[in-house]
């Protein structure tokens, strides 16, 4: 294993395995957790004079001594800076955010990818692959097509765990565009069976898949059967809010509300929580903290009150601890709600062309 | 009604709002619809009145090119101050009568100042449609020929698509400004505290505000003492409120910045960032700045070619003129407007703001 850490990092690293390795019902005391949060906040700024930077631009102490000082990176420095703590010839992978080909992607690299696979493993068993084995229909290209895509990475592992490889290739999205013949053999042979089915995927590619059953063509999932939009629209389908969605996956599927389940990821994190619980409602592993902040301060607000969500992820180990998020949401015990991207309602109005320019469409 | 009789009503309108009874109520309204501070407020509201005097008024009647025909105005959530002007203007040019639809979400301006006008014996009046559709339907069946409408540009083109015929568009999409210090003012105080102010007014949310500053050598001493100047400004014209969302896309663009930067000044409401290389990098506003060098105004040039029918305005602390005969030449669809720094948000009344020639239909 060649992480490109210092010695400090790595044994940080070795400290950060063992919490997530306690998987999710013995996991590390909070204070040595949160301690272990600091440790990996303070090297990271001492390894990385980005994310000291850019932490210091947002107002951070010159050292965090709790987790409320500790300052969240914001998303869209991955668009302009390396954010690693590792050296660049250690990078095994790097995972981008999705856009137009006229839009900057965020970049996320890793020089090692385990910890991720244990933490997207241990909650996805949790939370959405409760069962020993699924017969996986992937609403997704697979790991040749899409190298920097972080869900066709978690997709990929979760297959190689739990897909009945005697169903065949599951991936339904070819040269970007879904296979919809193969999705409708693979649904029809599915509801013949009756091993459980995890229809996973972008939630556009959900979308796409319902409109082209729209005429009257309806399956019946075996019991146990989860699906998982995830992502967004992204402007590549029509948009259709929450419950539409929900109500569209299970006339088309035959899945009930409780059969989907909603994840929240991002690229920058390297773990992901899920919806449990309730609709809307979401849980993260306990080696991740999310806290609703005040937007222009930054500091931690109360559970129920709306703020934008800083996720400290220690799965970030090798590039940056703490996300600035641009999401909307609130915590409340146990976990958090997310209300979307934070839109403001400032006039911009006939200088409404920065909009374009920050999204890097001006043409 | 006489061209001098149109401006003379236009003034006294004017007069009236920004002084005296009213100009209460008008500042609360104004701090309301363009979330400004009390003191920006007073500043904006000054500031636009005092380029209504009869003469700047009675030159823009007499173009007199609107003589006799009904115009529907459709307002956008823009700089608070700018349905003055909107509204104004076809009165000056002569329309017979003016129906305005104010803003959905920052309209309450826009009612004042139609209200005010029609106190003055001018022939506005408001809409009662609140959806621009519906507008443009009732309009054309009371008669109205010429539709004048400010938004965003995908607005103007919607709106141009779905107009009935005989009905005439004057369309005035979005727009950005940026400010320029050429090396014979990058150690002048004076001149930078002028960049400074055109940031501030208006918490650099109108479409006449410097999104970015390019600085002719060295950027560094001009992004410290831009910081300097900022700083001193929030004492006097502090920033409004932020929404959430605004506030986010800030803390956003910070990050990015800072990440790249060669120097970040945060200040108590404001940031500037000094980039290491020329580069396009634009602004969320409310106060916040890339600074960046170049080598010639000609790396300017190829920096906003891409922008230039968006570029509304430059202002220019030093050599303006050379950078207006450079301009007039190298982005002939580029900016209308080349002023000295600290008189970007001070537009004269010639016509509209940003001065750019309308989409028409």
């Amino acid at each position: 294993m060649a992480l490109g850490l210092d010695e400090a990092g790595e044994a940080l690293w070795r400290r950060v395995a063992g919490a997530i390795a306690r998987g999710l019902d013995a996991p590390l005391p909070t204070a040595e957790r949160d301690a272990l949060i600091l440790d990996v906040f303070a090297w990271q700024r001492r390894r990385s004079p980005v994310i000291e930077r850019v932490v210091r631009a947002a107002g951070a102490p010159p050292r965090a001594t709790t987790l409320d000082a500790v300052t969240g990176v914001p998303t869209d420095a991955f668009k302009t800076a390396r954010i690693a703590c590792f050296d660049e010839v250690a990078t095994a992978r790097v995972f981008k955010t999705s856009g137009t080909t006229r839009e900057v992607r965020g970049e996320h690299a890793f020089a090692d990818l385990s910890l991720y696979v244990d933490a997207a493993v241990a909650m996805g068993r949790r939370w959405l692959l409760p069962e020993p084995h699924y017969r996986f229909i992937l609403l997704a290209e697979d790991e040749v097509a899409a190298p920097h895509s972080s869900l066709t990475f978690m997709l990929a592992r979760f297959a190689e765990r739990w897909h009945v490889a005697s169903s065949g290739d599951p991936w339904m999205v070819r040269g970007g565009k879904l296979d919809v013949d193969r999705a409708r053999a693979a649904l029809a042979e599915a509801s013949r069976g009756d091993v459980p089915v995890a229809l996973l995927g972008a939630t556009f590619a959900f979308v796409h898949l319902a409109d082209a059953l729209a005429g009257g063509e309806r399956y019946r999932l075996p019991p146990r059967s989860v699906a998982m939009p995830t992502g967004g629209f992204k402007g590549r389908s029509r948009e259709l809010p929450e419950e539409e969605l929900f109500a569209l996956i299970g006339d088309r599927f035959g899945l009930d509300r409780a059969a989907v389940v909603q994840e929240y990821g991002m690229t920058e994190l390297s773990s992901q929580a899920y919806e449990a619980g309730a609709p809307g409602h979401y849980v993260s592993p306990p080696w991740m903290v999310v806290t609703a902040v005040d937007a222009e301060t930054l500091s931690p607000l109360p559970d129920g009150e709306r703020g934008i969500l800083r996720v400290i992820d220690l799965a970030n180990v090798g590039s940056c601890v703490a996300i600035q998020t641009a999401d909307l949401g609130a915590t409340h015990p146990g976990g958090f709600r997310v209300f979307g991207r934070a839109a403001g309602a400032t006039p911009r109005g006939c200088a409404r062309a920065m909009d374009a320019l920050l999204a890097g469409d001006d043409g | 009604m006489a061209d001098r009789d149109r401006a003379r009503a236009v003034a006294s309108a004017v007069r009236a709002l920004s002084r005296g009874d009213a100009r209460a109520r008008v500042l609360d309204v104004l701090a309301r619809d363009g979330d400004l501070s009390g003191p920006m407020a007073a500043w904006a509201l000054d500031a636009t009145a005092a380029r209504y005097t009869e003469r700047a008024a009675e030159v823009c009647a007499e173009r007199a090119d609107l003589e006799g025909r009904d115009v529907g105005v459709i307002l956008s959530a823009s700089v608070a101050t700018a349905p003055l002007r909107a509204v104004a203007l076809p009165c000056l040019r002569g329309a017979r009568r003016v129906v305005v639809r104010p803003s959905r979400r920052r309209g309450a301006f826009a009612r004042l100042v139609a209200f005010g006008f029609a106190s003055a014996g001018l022939p506005v009046a408001i809409a009662e449609e609140d959806d621009p559709a519906a507008f443009v339907d009732a309009a054309r069946r009371r008669g109205v020929d010429r539709i004048v409408a400010y938004g965003d540009d995908e607005t103007v083109a919607r709106l141009a698509a779905s107009l009935p015929e005989g009905v005439e568009l004057e369309g005035y999409g979005h727009g950005f400004g940026v400010a320029i210090v050429t090396r014979e003012a990058a150690s002048s105080e004076e001149a930078i505290a002028g960049v400074a102010r055109d940031v501030a007014h208006y918490d650099q949310l109108g479409c006449l505000s410097p999104q970015l500053v390019f600085v002719e050598g060295p950027a560094a001493p001009v992004a410290a003492a831009l910081h300097r100047e900022l700083d001193t400004l929030d004492a006097t014209l502090p920033r409004g409120p932020l929404d959430v969302g605004l506030a986010s896309r800030i803390q956003q663009w910070r990050g990015a910045c800072a990440a790249i930067a060669e120097d970040f000044h945060r200040g108590k409401t404001h940031a500037v960032a000094c980039l290491a290389t020329p580069q396009f990098r634009g602004s969320p506003g409310g106060r916040n700045v890339c600074v960046v060098p170049v080598a010639s105004l000609d790396d300017v040039v190829e920096l906003l070619r891409p922008h230039a029918r968006h570029l509304t305005n430059v202002g220019v602390a030093g050599a303006r003129e050379r950078v207006a005969e450079l301009f007039a030449v190298a982005l002939p669809f580029g900016p209308r407007r080349v002023v000295d720094a600290g008189a970007m948000q001070d537009p004269p009344l010639d016509g509209p703001e940003d001065k750019r020639p309308p989409t028409r239909r």
